[in-house]
């Protein structure tokens, strides 16, 4: 660790020490990721050419979303600028956690909304109102071992059969595991995709659950089957083994958030590096991407929030664009971001984080029990995961589990 | 319980000790008033409204609303049914080797007082901790466990995939760390007993074994109901270890206690209400093992 | 001869059963403190490695240089001595009174508060103590976390001393009075010497249960009052997960409790035989 980066942190401990914040302070709730690290690589520059001083406030991704919300509707003013996952983005504007930001962004030339794809400009939007500013990316793309693929002649897949195709190829041959998914808590992730990209939906627009269509079925069926091909301990793997597996022992391919490509930043996980491709995520019956990442915004109670915007555009504007990248930042879809030669060299992932017209653009369900309604589905896909329960089966119970938790989505 | 009695003047010295005592005891009442009696009485009221974290639906009075919810729901008797079966494990396995343990230390053979101190060790650890290192040593692919049991030829299942394994690894880390408090409860029992019923039943020839389980045990079972009481209340309290070790209550709901469906419902679905409830039917559960606990205690005394 | 190769038989076998759980109960211990000091390459391997390994510091440096390290230990050490501290004197005060007065205002009801306090899961009050405690803008703050920690570990404390209390003969107190001794002189003088033993090994107890606390901090603590057990677990959400580092924060946490017990043991022992059981 560079010798500047211990006084930052040095700094970072005495400054929350203090436990008297000022009129003029920014406080910053974040949660740890590699966002949240180059965020606060910015403090230091924002600090000398504002005079405003900043704080961190880091909770971990399992309280966050609760603990802002309740923050927010105590009116404690605690924070100025917040992080969160876009599956929040619902709770949070039917909780009336985080501003509209749309006249500020209108506003701002900094910032520069035409830079992002059209299908993104809206990825911090609930219901026309623009809750939090694009934090990070992070499509579900192919991620594959270029040393094996090669070695057996295979290409990155296009469709899931070819993927499973490959999976096997690479299996038999002996050179490693097949593919891998995030089986195990986070299962969900890989679900929902698999669903949307056979061409299902989770429900209709009257919230009525319709994880048991055909469509959905045969996605999950799909999920199911890929289990032949991953390593034995997959069953369990939250996303974080699942891609740690991938960069520590020989799988040919993942499917996994480019957000995760941070990870090779970490000498710890370099074993493979400069021998993994990206490819878009294969197709099914449907076009899909699925699109994550975190936003950012202003809470509705924050004490300073002129500032707080005047500390997004300074570090999330076109200027620190580049910096921000390279500051270790999972990367932002702008487009003069993944179109940079310069950078895409050094990030060859960046391509595909640039996504085509055509495409249907997915994100986390946009519904305020996205909570309870995941958590049952990931209690009925463990026991279907581990073949304790039939697909259908299975499917058709959640079904009806859903019903009652989705209709608390038209509770007044 | 001793108490001042006799002598002259007595009742006065009892009325000043009262007095005295009244004061004594203030400030654990403004310890216990503000973090417990209020929260306890909070969560009693939340549980008869429809409150949510993000308000998301205008606050009112719902009755028994959220307990019908939770009696109807299959999640929640799923729950009970973990937590029981938990609770059922932890008993079968703990107080048998504990006991086992406490009667070996027992003997005071040579180096017992070493062999006392390394067996507690367990239990005064860090239980975040000791779940995340169970948690590697439980991981299917790289995990010391299954190469252990690989090692006598026995094909290790992965752990955290299925719902009784998961169970089973629960039951083996918080056995980990409790057999050594049931071994030191029963310790101190078998310290405290009488030696006259055994030596008379030694010397009318008895084998140890019949001394054990004919003279020994039944007069330990007043101390191993208190031990078997406070593992159930502590197996109904335990939250860390599922928190760390099975992430919240995984596979699925393979491990989720009353306790997690209660931190889920609460602080990761934003149902504060229903969790209210949860939490009361809760207490209502633990009621009658507190009453048992109270009579095992005072039998035991 | 007979007996004496039998004796000799048991004693084999109460060794061999002692030295098998003694092994079962430090391994993992053995592991974590092991896997702190090994390099990445030889964590993520199998078979695993058990001493054939080239140690290594820099888990801990990493561990050392993650933002608001030094911040978590102070915050843990800090709660864990003051509410330890308040914990004791107030369990000691009111473990007197209930060990020698039988009769007075509010005992029954001190008694049913403390039962709860043990018996009653703490996430059934976790909910409304979060918007109690947020609503008074208390959330996050170090001294609200002593306070709860003295509050949560009372029960244990008072019930200890009590026992620790009752050992003392009442006659000594009794011979006192006669002697013309006032109320405080013979708290202070007589009562006091004679507990100090007691309301230590009541220190070393609450410390532990300090120590390890999770779900109060996990719930009610952010960054500036975070403590170690919430580090620790705060590992499992981020996504550089990483057994190294992790270990290394849990040895952390484990290594002074393992030497603690080691040196108190004694204490340690009596304590949990006598105060446990109460109810």
């Amino acid at each position: 660790m560079p010798f500047n980066k211990k006084i930052l942190s040095a700094a970072a401990v005495l400054a929350t020490m203090t436990t008297f914040s000022h009129a003029d302070d920014l406080n910053l709730f974040l949660s740890p990721s590699p966002s949240s690290t180059a965020i606060q690589s910015f403090i230091p520059a924002f600090e000398k050419a504002t005079g405003h001083k900043v704080q961190v406030t880091e909770i971990p991704y399992g309280e966050m979303h609760q603990k802002l919300m309740l923050s927010v509707q105590l009116k404690q003013g605690q924070y100025d600028v917040a992080q969160f996952d876009n599956s929040f983005l619902t709770p949070f504007g039917a909780a009336g956690t985080m501003q509209p930001l749309d006249n500020r962004i209108a506003a701002s030339k900094e910032y520069d909304i035409s830079d992002f794809g059209k299908g993104q400009q809206d990825y911090g939007k609930h219901k026309g109102q623009t809750l939090g500013l694009t934090l990070s990316t992070e499509p579900f793309i192919q991620w594959y071992r270029t040393d094996i693929y090669d070695a057996l002649g295979l290409k990155p897949a296009t469709t899931w059969d070819e993927y499973k195709a490959n999976a096997k190829a690479v299996k038999e041959s002996g050179k490693g595991d097949g593919a891998i998914f995030g089986f195990g808590p986070n299962v969900s992730w890989w679900w929902m995709t698999m669903v949307w990209s056979f061409g299902g939906h989770l429900y209709d627009e009257n919230y009525n659950p319709t994880v048991n269509s055909p469509e959905a079925i045969a996605g999950t069926q799909f999920l199911k089957d890929m289990l032949a091909y991953a390593p034995e301990g997959a069953i369990s793997a939250t996303s974080d083994d699942a891609t740690i597996k991938f960069l520590s022992t020989d799988i040919g391919a993942m499917v996994q958030y480019s957000g995760y490509w941070g990870m090779l930043l970490d000498p710890a996980n370099q074993k493979h590096l400069g021998k993994i491709g990206t490819a878009p995520m294969p197709k099914g019956a449907a076009d899909v991407t699925h699109l994550a990442g975190w936003n950012i915004g202003i809470p509705t109670d924050a004490k300073n929030p002129d500032a707080a915007w005047q500390f997004l555009e300074f570090v999330l504007g076109k200027s620190n664009a580049k910096n921000y990248l390279n500051a270790g930042a999972a990367a932002i879809g702008r487009k003069s971001i993944t179109g940079d030669p310069e950078l895409v060299a050094k990030y060859s992932y960046l391509p595909v984080l640039d996504i085509p017209e055509g495409t249907r653009i997915e994100r986390y369900p946009q519904i305020r029990v996205w909570p309870e309604f995941e958590k049952a589905a990931l209690d009925t896909l463990a026991g279907i995961m581990n073949g304790s329960v039939d697909v259908k089966a299975g499917l058709d119970a959640l079904n009806e589990t859903e019903k009652p938790i989705l209709a608390q989505e038209n509770a007044k | 319980m001793s108490a001042p009695r006799g002598g002259p003047g007595s009742r006065s010295i009892e009325s000043a000790n009262a007095r005295l005592a009244g004061i004594l005891v203030l400030p654990a009442w403004f310890l216990i008033i503000p973090v417990f009696a209020l929260p306890i009485l909070g969560a009693f009221y939340l549980s008869f409204r429809n409150e949510t974290l993000g308000a998301f639906v205008t606050a009112r009075f719902i009755g028994f609303g959220n307990y019908l919810q939770a009696l109807m729901d299959p999640r929640f008797w799923d729950s009970i049914w973990v937590t029981l079966i938990l609770i059922l494990l932890a008993l079968i396995v703990q107080i048998p080797l504990g006991i086992g343990l406490a009667v070996l230390l027992h003997r005071n053979l040579a180096g017992t007082q070493f062999f006392r101190t390394v067996l507690i060790v367990p239990m005064l650890l860090t239980p975040v901790a000791v779940g995340l290192m169970w948690r590697f040593m439980f991981d299917a692919d790289l995990g010391v466990i299954n190469w252990a049991l690989d090692r006598i030829y026995v094909h290790g299942p992965n752990w955290m995939g299925w719902r009784w394994p998961a169970i089973m690894a629960v039951t083996i880390v918080d056995s980990w760390q409790s057999i050594p408090f049931v071994m030191l409860i029963t310790l101190a029992g078998l310290a405290g007993l009488p030696k006259g019923p055994r030596e008379a039943a030694a010397i009318d020839g008895a084998r140890a074994s019949q001394i054990f389980f004919h003279v020994t045990l039944p007069s330990l079972l007043p101390v191993i109901l208190v031990v078997a009481m406070i593992r159930i209340i502590d197996c109904l309290k335990m939250f860390d270890l599922i928190f760390i070790l099975t992430g919240k209550g995984g596979p699925g709901t393979a491990t989720q206690t009353l306790g997690m469906l209660t931190y889920n419902t609460g602080f990761i679905f934003f149902q504060i209400s229903r969790a209210a409830a949860l939490g009361v039917l809760m207490v209502i559960l633990v009621a009658p093992i507190y009453v048992l606990w109270r009579r095992a205690a005072q039998y035991a005394r | 001869m007979r007996t004496g190769t039998r004796k000799l038989l048991a004693n084999g076998l109460s060794y061999a059963g002692l030295l098998l759980a003694s092994f079962i109960a430090l391994f993992p211990v053995y592991w974590t403190v092991s896997t702190s000091i090994k390099q990445r390459d030889d964590t993520f391997v199998f078979p695993p490695k058990f001493i054939s390994f080239q140690p290594t510091l820099k888990n801990y440096e990493a561990i050392f240089e993650t933002r608001g390290f030094w911040q978590t230990c102070l915050n843990t050490v800090v709660i864990t001595l003051a509410s330890t501290l308040l914990c004791v004197f107030i369990s000691t005060l009111a473990a007197y009174a209930l060990a020698r007065s039988p009769r007075f205002r509010g005992r029954g009801s001190l008694e049913v508060g403390l039962v709860l306090i043990r018996a009653v899961p703490a996430i059934v009050i976790m909910v409304p103590l979060f918007q109690i405690v947020s609503q008074l803008g208390l959330y996050d703050n170090r001294l609200m976390l002593i306070v709860m920690y003295a509050a949560v570990n009372l029960p244990f404390a008072v019930w200890l001393m009590m026992s620790f209390v009752e050992q003392i003969p009442i006659a000594l107190e009794q011979s006192a009075a006669v002697d013309g001794a006032k109320r405080w002189q013979i708290l202070v003088h007589v009562v006091l010497p004679l507990i100090l033993p007691g309301m230590a090994a009541t220190t070393i107890f609450v410390a532990l249960l300090a120590w390890n606390e999770f779900l109060i901090p996990v719930m009610l603590a952010g960054n500036s009052a975070k403590t170690l057990p919430v580090f620790i677990a705060g590992f499992i959400s981020t996504r550089n997960l990483d057994w190294g580092p992790m270990a290394a924060a849990s040895a952390l946490a484990i290594i002074p409790i393992t030497i603690l017990t080691v040196v108190a043991q004694r204490a340690l022992v009596s304590g949990l035989s006598s105060g446990a059981i109460k109810g």
